[in-house]
């Protein structure tokens, strides 16, 4: 695979992307409060956050397909807002939802798209829809969710893209497509040199392929840090009281999460200081034990934090 | 740009199938006539056809991932558009001028329509379906900026719809095809900028490039100023109307020689009165039926003794006319066709039976096809396009009858030196006009009127600059009775009086001296003993044409001072100027224009006196009042939008100007300005500006609650 190189009057830095201050308003709703984040140059970037959080906006406004309220951002160097034409052509995208053209034939797509890309591989894009068992001569609109999926990845991996950018790219695929595409993200990255910037809800894939993470809390950007980083910064506590556990807990720098069992309180705490410490032992715990916590459990619990609310207690509430 | 320009037409090519057939369809069942009604099928065929391919090529992909995937290609936005709508006016020419061309090859060039006329000469008869071709580019492109603009809750994307409506209104009212030419282009052009700019930016107005804002706000400003001319006009339309309402009043003249003054509402004889102003006895408890077969039966035989081109729509390109003038008279044999054609100077007759040309008729006589016929007519025929059946032809020259059957032309009238025919036609004692029956079969492609009675008339009555003539059937002049009042100033009736028998010769103020000026001109009646000698003359008072409604001035408080002026100056120039030439001054623009909007304007008489009258200056209110609110509207806009300087004070002008709709321009073509508590001063500030404009802060960063994680 050869890379779509750049010119030589291009140009470059460390960072495949940069953001400051972007803001995004939809009306009276902010749906993207001051973002700053840097993306450097051949990771593989994970951007999380839930239903609703901005990623996609986010994803646009960096892409310069929407203009944002306030702020700047660049992507390989250039304005997002004023991209030039050789720079999108190396960057992929794989739009969220994997929109096709419903009436063209995987053919005709693929002659579509070849028209607009210089870099062009066909055989890229034969590989990949064949790994996704799509025949040429199929209608777009008549393939499933997953070879649509693989239809737009065949696409977008036979521009030879420096910079992929995936929004939500396993949304409604079966677990062996989701595999597939992974692979496909691995099989991109393998050089080191090209980057992959995805957004994504499906925290497994994160720690299989990605070296960095972004976190968007509605809006508000929490945390853009390597996953060493976010693996050290997050931890597990066990914390064992000898008598009741105390029904409420004081304000703990950091809480993410809360678990009660019996005698034992499990949380989740990020940038754990003696602070925290010192909280719990005014309460009158006894044993404060850290315990291993996998990378899925440590981002389900920060992209899910809201104190300790759970869906299944409110729903008990309710009823 | 290939590529997308291909996936554009595969994708649309789809939608061309509706408009074709619906032409065709109208075409193989009707016959391609070049009329008004065929005109104004394609007009709404290609209104309806040019929006809807416009809006369906862009709303889909003007949102959401499948305007990111359209979107993110290397190739620039400007180019994109160009592909999009370069593809989309393909089809929309392979869709509205395949049927032209069709037509074109069909008959127009292959000479099936008057094959004498060179084909230059041919060619006008289908540029009204051309403008109204090209005028569905206009709606092409409001149907794409309606696509593409995003919705708010005044409904901004649609205001290229009244843009291009007025398209549609000049290309059916302008005079010249240049000029409709003209208007179409910069319309369209108008709507493809804002078009353009709301494609670069996903309809976001404040990033869009200056020459895309400009086009935004023209179209909107036009669309804004369109649908307030037909909102008032509904206003209008939906207001009570009082008894004074299209009040009409004319003369009447008896067969025994009385004068009666008919009044009519809405078209409608309401009363019948003498000069004096007595109610005539004999149509007291007569109901509207009686009325008018009382007046029917008491009517006194007359003529016209002027010319009948009055019709402004002779000046316009729309009228086939002015290429081929059909003529027809019981001589006309059938499956014959003839036409005048002005560029020829002579009649050219085709056989549409056998498909083959007979020949042309000039003054001299009938030359056969293939041999030239070498004397013209000289001058323009009188000639009216609503009625196409002229007794005669007439040129300022003289008077010609035309025997078809027999190929043969005689001249009953020559003018003496320095006089100018006027008008011609036989004199008729049955007062009933003759039933008028549409006769589309003769000629091809032209739309005719054939008279249905037969001739039994005995005399021909010709009206020249000086005077009014009686000629028998021969030509030979029976009585003279010269002009007393300028022809150019009045129109000229003859009437035939019994108990004695006498002529009177009726001057009633001409419609081309503007309204203003027929309200105050006096009639003049002058009659004659059957020698020609004058007995007698009866000044009559001037009648009122209209009477300015009470509701009229209210108008001034939905009307801006620019729209006023506009449309003042139109309605003035047409209804107060003096007549020069009654085919030329006027254009038919203006007669639709004023016909349209006068009753949402001041009146005739508020206009001549000024601020004097006290509907004008109830109507300057309102004016001002309404320049007032949008000024206070823009300034408040401003106030919120953060404008300073220039920009400011332009918007504030544009209040002024345009009144309210100055202020909504305003508000459409910014962002709404959304405001948040700046965490300094308190107060509210923009949420697009970097630094509070009351105390310089930056805006609050997010706050934190202790789990960030930042490397």
């Amino acid at each position: 695979m050869t890379l779509n190189v750049p010119a030589e009057n291009e140009p470059r830095s460390d960072w495949a992307i940069q953001a400051h201050g972007l803001t995004r308003y939809f009306g009276r709703r902010c749906v993207v409060d001051n973002l700053s984040m840097d993306v450097p140059r051949g990771s593989v970037f994970a951007f999380i956050g839930r239903n609703g959080a901005g990623k996609t906006t986010t994803i646009r406004m960096l892409l310069g397909l929407m203009s944002p309220t306030r702020g700047q951002s660049s992507i390989l160097g250039f304005s997002s807002q004023e991209l030039p034409t050789d720079a999108r052509a190396r960057i992929g995208y794989m739009a969220e939802g994997h929109p096709v053209y419903s009436w063209m034939r995987v053919s005709q797509y693929s002659a579509f798209q070849q028209g607009c890309y210089p870099h062009w591989k066909q055989t890229t894009f034969d590989s990949v829809i064949d790994y996704f068992s799509i025949h040429s001569n199929t209608k777009s609109g008549d393939l499933s969710h997953g070879q649509r999926a693989g239809l737009h990845l065949a696409s977008t991996l036979a521009i030879e893209p420096e910079l992929l950018m995936l929004d939500d790219p396993a949304t409604g695929l079966d677990p062996a497509a989701r595999r597939s595409l992974l692979e496909a993200m691995i099989y991109f990255t393998r050089d080191r040199t090209r980057t992959i910037f995805f957004s994504t809800h499906l925290l497994d894939e994160v720690e299989r392929v990605a070296d960095h993470v972004a976190i968007l809390d509605y809006s508000v950007l929490r945390a853009c840090c390597s996953m060493d980083t976010f693996r050290e910064r997050v931890q597990q506590f066990i914390v064992h009281f000898p008598g009741e556990l105390p029904p409420k807990l004081p304000e703990i720098p950091g809480l993410l999460q809360v678990t009660r069992r019996k005698r034992d309180l499990t949380l989740i705490v990020v940038n754990h200081n003696g602070g925290t410490e010192r909280s719990l032992e005014s309460l009158g715990a006894t044993v404060i034990e850290e315990q291993p916590l996998s990378l899925e459990d440590a981002l389900t619990a920060y992209v899910g934090r809201q104190g300790n609310r759970s869906l299944i207690r409110d729903l008990g509430d309710a009823s | 740009m290939k590529a997308v320009l291909w996936k554009e037409f595969r994708e649309n090519l789809k939608w061309t199938a509706v408009p074709l057939l619906l032409i065709f369809g109208y075409m193989a069942t009707f016959g391609a006539c070049l009329c008004d009604a065929f005109f104004g099928y394609v007009s709404f065929v290609s209104a309806v056809f040019g929006g809807v391919l416009g809006i369906v090529q862009t709303t889909f992909e003007s949102g959401g991932d499948r305007r990111a995937l359209f979107l993110h290609r290397p190739v620039s936005r400007t180019n994109l558009f160009l592909a999009k709508v370069t593809s989309g006016t393909l089809l929309y020419l392979f869709a509205m001028i395949l049927p032209l061309a069709c037509y074109l090859v069909a008959k127009v060039i292959t000479g099936k329509v008057v094959p004498q006329l060179p084909l230059y000469h041919r060619m006008p008869l289908v540029f009204p379906w051309f403008a109204d071709g090209l005028t569905g580019f206009a709606y092409y492109f409001a149907g794409v900026l309606a696509g593409l603009r995003s919705g708010r809750w005044y409904g901004s994307r649609i205001l290229g719809f009244p843009v291009a409506l007025l398209a549609s209104f000049l290309a059916w009212n302008l005079a010249e095809f240049h000029e409709v030419l003209l208007a179409i282009f910069v319309l369209t052009s108008v709507i493809g900028l804002a078009a353009w700019g709301s494609f670069l930016t996903a309809a976001d107005s404040d990033s869009q490039p200056l020459l895309a804002r400009f086009g935004q706000t023209c179209t909107c400003l036009i669309g804004l100023s369109v649908l307030s001319l037909c909102g008032k006009s509904i206003v209008d339309s939906l207001t009570p109307r009082p008894d004074n309402h299209d009040y009409n009043a004319y003369y009447k003249f008896t067969s025994d020689g009385k004068i009666l003054v008919v009044e009519q509402l809405d078209r409608e004889t309401v009363r019948v009165r003498d000069v004096a102003g007595q109610d005539w006895e004999e149509f007291r408890d007569l109901d509207l039926r009686e009325t008018y077969v009382k007046l029917q039966e008491i009517e006194a035989p007359s003529a016209l003794a002027d010319s009948e081109a009055w019709h402004t729509s002779g000046q316009s390109y729309r009228n086939t006319c002015q290429s081929l003038i059909p003529i027809s008279n019981q001589t006309l044999p059938s499956g014959e066709a003839w036409c005048f054609a002005p560029k020829l100077g002579q009649l050219v007759g085709y056989d549409y039976v056998n498909r083959k040309q007979i020949g042309s008729i000039g003054p001299d006589g009938f030359a056969p096809a293939g041999e030239t016929c070498r004397s013209v007519f000289c001058g323009s025929p009188d000639y009216s396009p609503l009625r196409t059946n002229p007794d005669y032809l007439v040129f300022p020259d003289g008077v010609y009858a035309i025997d078809f059957e027999k190929r043969q032309v005689r001249k009953v009238f020559s003018p003496s030196a320095g006089e100018i025919v006027r008008g011609a036609r036989n004199w008729r004692d049955d007062p009933v006009a003759p039933p008028i029956s549409e006769d589309r079969k003769s000629v091809p492609g032209v739309a005719t009127l054939k008279a249905g009675s037969t001739d039994q008339s005995e005399r021909i009555v010709v009206g020249t600059n000086r005077a009014v003539y009686i000629l028998d059937k021969q030509g030979k002049r029976e009585v003279v009775f010269p002009a007393q009042h300028d022809p150019q100033q009045f129109t000229i009736y003859l009437h035939r009086l019994k108990d004695p028998q006498r002529y009177a010769v009726h001057y009633s103020p001409s419609y081309f001296e503007g309204l203003a000026a027929r309200e105050s001109m006096e009639s003049h009646v002058i009659e004659y003993a059957v020698d020609g000698q004058e007995f007698s003359r009866t000044t009559l008072p001037a009648l009122p044409w209209h009477k300015s409604r009470e509701n009229q001035p209210w108008f001034g408080w939905l009307t801006s001072p620019a729209e006023a002026s506009v449309l003042l100056k139109i309605f003035a120039n047409t209804v107060f100027k003096t007549n020069v030439n009654n085919l030329q001054a006027d254009s038919k623009f203006q007669h639709s224009f004023v016909e349209t909007y006068h009753p949402i304007l001041p009146g005739i008489h508020a206009l001549s006196e000024g601020l004097a009258n006290p509907s004008m200056r109830a109507y300057a209110m309102g004016l001002a009042c309404n320049a007032v609110l949008g000024l206070l509207c823009c300034v408040w806009l401003s106030q919120r939008l953060e404008l300073v300087g220039a920009r400011s004070v332009l918007w504030m002008s544009c209040g002024i100007l345009f009144g309210a709709v100055g202020a909504l321009l305003m508000a459409l073509v910014h962002e709404w300005p959304v405001r948040v508590t700046c965490p300094n001063c308190d107060k509210l500030r923009l949420v697009t500006r970097d630094i509070c404009k009351q105390c310089g802060a930056y805006h609050a960063t997010p706050s934190t609650d202790g789990t960030e994680v930042f490397a």
